[in-house]
């Protein structure tokens, strides 16, 4: 392979992979504190997309988006947990994933009535516009800006679940939730909180992603199925497992539509398969979870 | 001495469809160690974690100096004042020895986390270890120093003293004993009979849900049918 090609390639897969960890730390980090599976976080992605259209269509700069589009979509989501998520918390993940599966539905129907179904677009500020040489690639500067904003995020939430007390809250009721109640934390607090933050970052991942891939109805759909591979493949509960799930299946979706074009999904099944053979509950969980079943 | 402190009135507790605790009351006064002893199975366990809410029971009351507990969540009854040191330890293995102890500081309690290092010297060499890398006696006594972190009014102990060797049983029968001396209220669930009646003031015996003997620590060791059938010693 061309190595100019490679390294173009290595870099999308990153910038991929950067997208995929914006939904999938949330996702994980709510499954391991409350055994919730949310798959209606994939409608906050989405839904903080279209925010991000209204506002630039409203004059509104990129940066303005991403300030806003985020905080509200997060806000929505907290909301909805709370006015109708939380009914099935107690009821297994059966009943959650019926459940979060019809609000996908009805997200997209809503957002169709709004917004009509031809996708839309955000473009991007005027200093990430063209490309940029990298080792001699010429490579989109925004594309690169999503690299450096996944992996400054990384940084952020490594330094908060491991070093605050709010992380290390998280950590304990990931752990062993009844055990954090009798030490007098109010366990549903912090889950709350990390509900809003894995909100947060999933809408921030929406913005992000609307200049590349556009804002369309679905748009969720797609990306929530590779998100759920993520977590399965790094691991239930902990920020190293999602970081290591979508390097793997970024990198895997990027080169397995070059190597294999009739069978894009080939090679992200394939990096499935083999995570499950030989570490069934992922590669990189929350102790929790690293006993299979 | 003479005021009541947790008060346990006539409560009924299932796990599931069993009916595990069938009718259970007794109390304990400030400053008072309560032993609760029975054999496996008798729903010690499960009278514990009936106090905390954590298997709330279906029907009866638990008061805590004077305030009913009933309709509050666990969180809030460890707020009130009530430590709970479990038969697992329940060590976060995801935190430091050190996250372990400050996660559960409240209050202004005798016990900071660098008096606990200064009278544990075992955990303050490890205190930047993993909670999952220590030994069952380190995890005791790890468990009780989280307790007392917490500002606790009273502590309930689940078999502190299972499946540790003699030296260590010696070393937290002496902590218990020190922490009896400056007035802290216990309930104690040992298995460990001479331990038990070492450590306690009074004993309630649980035999199959019920409270089937309470008194002095000194009259159960005369009263040998209670100890046959309900304690087999
Ligand atoms: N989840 C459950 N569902 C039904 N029954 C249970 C459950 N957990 C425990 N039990 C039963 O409840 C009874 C009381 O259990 P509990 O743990 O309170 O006893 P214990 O006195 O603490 O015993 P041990 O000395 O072995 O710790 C036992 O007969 C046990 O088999
Ligand atoms: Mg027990």
């Amino acid at each position: 392979m061309d190595p100019n090609f490679l390294l173009e390639q290595v870099l999308n897969s990153l910038q991929f992979s950067m997208l995929l960890f914006l939904l999938a730390i949330g996702l994980s980090v709510v499954f391991g504190l409350m055994d919730y599976l949310n798959l209606a976080h994939g409608t906050v992605y989405m839904l903080a997309a279209y925010l991000a259209f209204s506002v630039t269509q409203a004059g509104g700069s990129f940066w303005m988006a991403l300030l806003l589009a985020p905080i509200a979509a997060s806000a929505i989501g907290l909301l909805l947990y709370y006015a109708l998520l939380k009914r099935v918390e107690q009821q297994g993940h059966l009943a959650q994933v019926l459940l979060t599966v019809g609000v996908i539905y009805m997200g997209t129907d809503l957002l169709r009535i709004v917004y009509g179904d031809l996708p839309k677009g955000v473009s991007v500020p005027a200093f990430l516009e063209g490309a940029t040489n990298v080792l001699g690639v010429a490579y989109p500067k925004y594309r690169l800006f999503i690299i450096a904003l996944g992996l400054a995020l990384m940084g952020v939430l490594y330094v908060l679940l491991e070093r605050t007390r709010l992380g290390a809250l998280v950590r304990a009721g990931v752990d062993d939730r009844d055990t954090a109640e009798t030490l007098g934390i109010d366990i549903a607090k912090v889950f709350a909180l990390v509900f809003a933050i894995g909100a947060y970052l999933a809408g921030l991942g929406g913005v992000v992603a609307a200049p590349v891939f556009g804002v369309y109805p679905g748009m969720d759909v797609s990306v929530i199925i590779l998100v759920l591979i993520v977590v399965v493949v790094g691991g239930l509960g902990s920020l190293g497992g999602a970081i290591l799930g979508s390097l793997l299946i970024g990198f895997a979706d990027t080169f397995g539509k070059i190597l294999l074009p009739q069978f894009a999904m080939m090679m992200i099944y394939l990096v499935m398969a083999l995570a499950l053979i030989f570490r069934p509950s992922g590669l990189l969980p929350a102790r929790r979870f690293s006993q299979a079943g | 001495m003479s005021d009541v402190l947790l008060k346990v009135e006539d409560i009924q507790t299932y796990l599931g469809d069993s009916h595990i605790i069938q009718g259970v009351s007794f109390e304990a006064r400030a400053g008072e160690v309560v032993a609760l002893l029975g054999r496996n199975g008798a729903g010690k366990t499960t009278t514990l974690r009936s106090i905390m809410r954590m298997a709330p029971p279906r029907s009866g009351a638990v008061t805590f100096d004077g305030r009913d507990l009933r309709g509050l969540r666990t969180y809030e009854v460890a707020r009130a004042g009530v430590a709970f040191v479990q038969e697992t330890r329940a060590i976060f293995p995801s935190l430091s020895v050190e996250e372990n102890l400050r996660i559960a500081v409240r209050g202004k309690s005798d016990w900071s986390v660098e008096r606990v290092f200064d009278d544990f010297p075992h955990l303050a060499a490890r205190r930047r270890n993993g909670g999952a890398q220590l030994s069952g006696g380190e995890q005791q006594m790890l468990a009780i120093a989280r307790a007392l972190v917490a500002s606790p009014r009273m502590i309930l102990l689940d078999e502190p003293s299972e499946g540790l060797a003699p030296i260590i049983v010696e070393q937290i029968a002496a902590l218990l004993l020190k922490l009896k001396a400056a007035g802290m209220t216990m309930l104690l669930v040992e298995q460990n009979f001479a331990l038990a009646t070492e450590i306690a003031d009074r004993a309630v015996v649980l035999g199959k849900g019920r409270v089937r003997w309470t008194g002095a620590c000194e009259d159960l060791k005369g009263a040998d049918d209670v100890r046959r059938t309900w304690l087999g010693v």
